[in-house]
């Protein structure tokens, strides 16, 4: 069958290093364990266990074990990729990785402020949150110059403040300007 | 025949102005968002499910099918345009598409695509109407352990088909159970998970898990990418002389069309296998196959009838067995779910009116995505000439206010936010995404019809599992789905080897 081509959308990354996949395995064994733990907790009295053990806190549980057996298998392939492919992977070009890094940066930029964003929102309201957050994304996304940004991110503000109170008729948080926002 | 006319009389009947327009707004949309590249209806289909709240059932799956229509179709301008496609399942499309393009041809490999999606489309559609009842015939008799079983193979031929490893799609469909039982239990009411929080009594919010998994964590991606415009060129128009092809070339469009159809009813294989399949088919059939890959029509047809085919496949498991066989079909089960209607063999006998909406959406959906297509072409186009930092603060600013309309609540957008981070984190770490919501929208199918087993079987649940043929010949193909991803390496082995 022909192979799609290198471009074809983006997605989940195929193949990944035995670091990441370590990694992974103990976010898996470590969650598991947490949620089995967890489980312990829910008050379900005697006459509740029926069904052989998978009760409401026996279900979770064999989910909970399930994840610790495929976090230790995922933990054993990745220490076999290590003894395969070797301790340290190739380094990449020095610019991809500048790049990449750059790219990251500029994604955990666009995310606190997205986190700000929600912490602001309700108590300055949409429309005075909005236009400050989207214009400082459209600076870290674009790189757009301010005037740019700042009439950018106006425009976005009223064309979603209409959509939404107008033509889905949802009331979006008021904040500061309750009572005499439209 | 006779019985087949009077039936889609009555689907007719059954849809008004509403859910007309909801079709259409959906299938524009949904163009728009798999013209522009690196979104797809994946994307539409997640963005959709907020505004459906408010919508009778019907004028809400009417939306989303036409996002998943015309979704699956956008792609394929994009890939001719610009020679990347729009969304995965347009891989295939491009590789005949834009040559034909290059060679100055891209109006009639435009034409060419919209008529084999067209095409693709209503065959999927007569299928799924066909195919589906029967399937529900069978599925209706089935105790839970067999409910149990069939959503088992679901997800662990989600899991271990999708691309990647198998470990990680099953951790990912693990974590998605788990995320299912945050909430009450729904046989005896306790609270479990809720971290001592009322808010979480009714479960994790669907809409803000989901957008946040995939719209946030896609977002987040782009922006880590090397951003850059998209600059489209040329004008391109309706080429007529293609509309000959549907005769010309009738069984090329039909046989992709059954392939695609084929595939999309197999949990997790999906648009990009059976574009490709339906691709490699017809390279094969060809009496110049040299001619694929540089500017064949037949290429497109084949690519564009297949992925478009597909679409009415995938419907038919999940509305014939409540099984999602692929993400998108998991979020629609996930908007039916909203509205109270339970996908599955019942639905044909209680819920006889959205089902029939559902058949006859999806038919009149096919049918206008042909003029639709055609006819605001110069709009696709043209919308390729959004600044990439716009579509994305758009998609952001969207995926906030949706999450926030369902219940007004800051809450949700917080666990939209823990999701975008969780699979963003799980697109790093090479975790399939797919599973995870296919798990979540089928953790309480699984649940409760497990610990229904277990009570019936009392003590001696291999036992009941046992004397149940269907159930367990569903078992076998569990772990014939498991054992797959070992059979592929050590095929891959022999044929490296030889």
């Amino acid at each position: 069958m022909p192979e799609p081509p290198a471009n074809a959308g983006s997605g989940t990354e195929r193949d990944t290093g035995w670091r990441v996949d370590l990694a992974a395995s103990l976010v898996s064994m470590g969650l598991g364990a947490w949620l089995f733990r967890q489980t312990f907790s829910f008050s379900v009295t005697a006459s509740e266990r029926v069904g052989g053990g998978i009760d409401a806190a026996g279900y979770p549980r064999l989910l909970a074990g399930l994840t610790v057996l495929l976090g230790l298998a995922l933990a054993g392939r990745a220490l076999w990729k290590w003894r395969t492919a070797g301790r340290a992977a190739a380094p990449g070009p020095a610019g991809d990785a500048a790049a990449q890094g750059g790219g990251k940066l500029r994604a955990a930029l666009a995310f606190a402020v997205l986190l700000l964003y929600t912490l602001l929102l309700e108590p300055l309201g949409f429309l005075l949150a909005t236009p400050l957050a989207v214009g400082v994304l459209l600076r870290i996304i674009g790189g757009r110059g301010p005037l740019h940004a700042t009439v950018a991110a106006i425009a976005f503000t009223a064309a979603i403040f209409v959509f939404f109170r107008y033509g889905v008729n949802i009331v979006l948080p008021e904040g500061l300007l309750r009572g005499i926002s439209p | 025949m006779a019985e087949i006319g009077a039936l889609l009389a009555e689907l007719g009947g059954l849809v008004g102005l509403a859910q007309v327009g909801a079709l259409l707004i959906g299938l524009v949309l949904g163009i728009i968002v798999g013209v522009l590249p690196g979104l797809g209806p994946l994307l539409g289909v997640t963005l959709a499910i907020p505004f459906t709240f408010h919508m009778d059932p019907v004028s809400s799956i009417a939306l989303l099918i036409g996002f998943y229509q015309g979704g699956s179709y956008g792609g394929a301008v994009t890939a001719t345009v610009l020679g990347i496609p729009g969304t995965p399942i347009a891989a295939a499309t491009l590789l005949d598409a834009h040559p034909m393009a290059l060679a100055g041809r891209a109006s009639e490999a435009v034409t060419l695509a919209t008529l084999a999606s067209w095409i693709g489309g209503l065959i999927g559609g007569t299928v799924l109407l066909l195919t589906a009842p029967a399937l529900a015939k069978i599925a209706v008799r089935f105790g839970p352990a067999e409910t149990f079983a069939l959503a088992a193979l679901g997800l662990t031929a989600i899991a271990s088909l999708s691309q990647g490893s198998t470990l990680k799609g099953l951790l990912s469909g693990l974590f998605g159970l788990m995320c299912a039982t945050i909430g009450t239990d729904p046989f005896t009411g306790i609270a479990r998970f809720n971290f001592d929080r009322t808010e979480f009594s009714g479960g994790l919010t669907f809409v803000a898990l989901l957008v946040g998994l995939f719209a946030v964590s896609e977002v987040l991606m782009q922006i880590e990418r090397t951003l850059r415009g998209w600059q489209a060129s040329g004008r391109i128009g309706v080429a007529f002389s293609m509309f000959r092809t549907v005769f010309t070339r009738f069984f090329g469009y039909l046989r992709a069309s059954m392939v695609g159809v084929g595939i999309g009813i197999i949990p997790a294989v999906g648009g990009v296998t059976s574009a490709f399949l339906a691709y490699k088919l017809a390279r094969d059939f060809s009496k110049e196959p040299e001619r694929f890959g540089k500017g064949a029509p037949e290429g497109v047809i084949a690519s564009e009838a297949a992925n478009s085919a597909t679409t009415g496949g995938a419907l038919i498991p999940m509305l014939a067995l409540g099984i999602p066989g692929d993400p998108i079909v998991a979020v629609m089960m996930g908007g039916l779910l909203i509205h109270g209607v339970t996908p599955g063999p019942m639905l044909f006998f209680t819920n006889l009116d959205v089902l029939n909406g559902i058949f006859a959406t999806f038919l009149i959906g096919a049918l206008l995505l042909l003029p639709l297509g055609l006819a605001l072409l110069p709009l696709f186009i043209r919308v390729l000439r959004v600044p990439l930092d716009y579509m994305l603060a758009g998609v952001l600013l969207l995926a906030i206010f949706g999450t926030f309309a369902v219940q007004r609540q800051a809450l949700d957008l917080w666990i939209m936010w823990l999701f975008g981070i969780v699979g963003y984190a799980m697109r790093k770490a090479g975790f399939p995404l797919a599973p995870l919501v296919i798990g979540f929208v089928l953790g309480p199918i699984v649940e409760v019809n497990l610990r229904r087993a277990a009570t019936l079987a009392s003590s001696d649940l291999a036992g009941y599992f046992l004397g149940r043929p269907i159930a367990l010949g569903i078992l076998v193909l569990v772990v014939l789905a498991l054992a797959f991803p070992l059979f592929r390496v050590l095929w891959q082995r022999r044929a490296g080897a030889t």
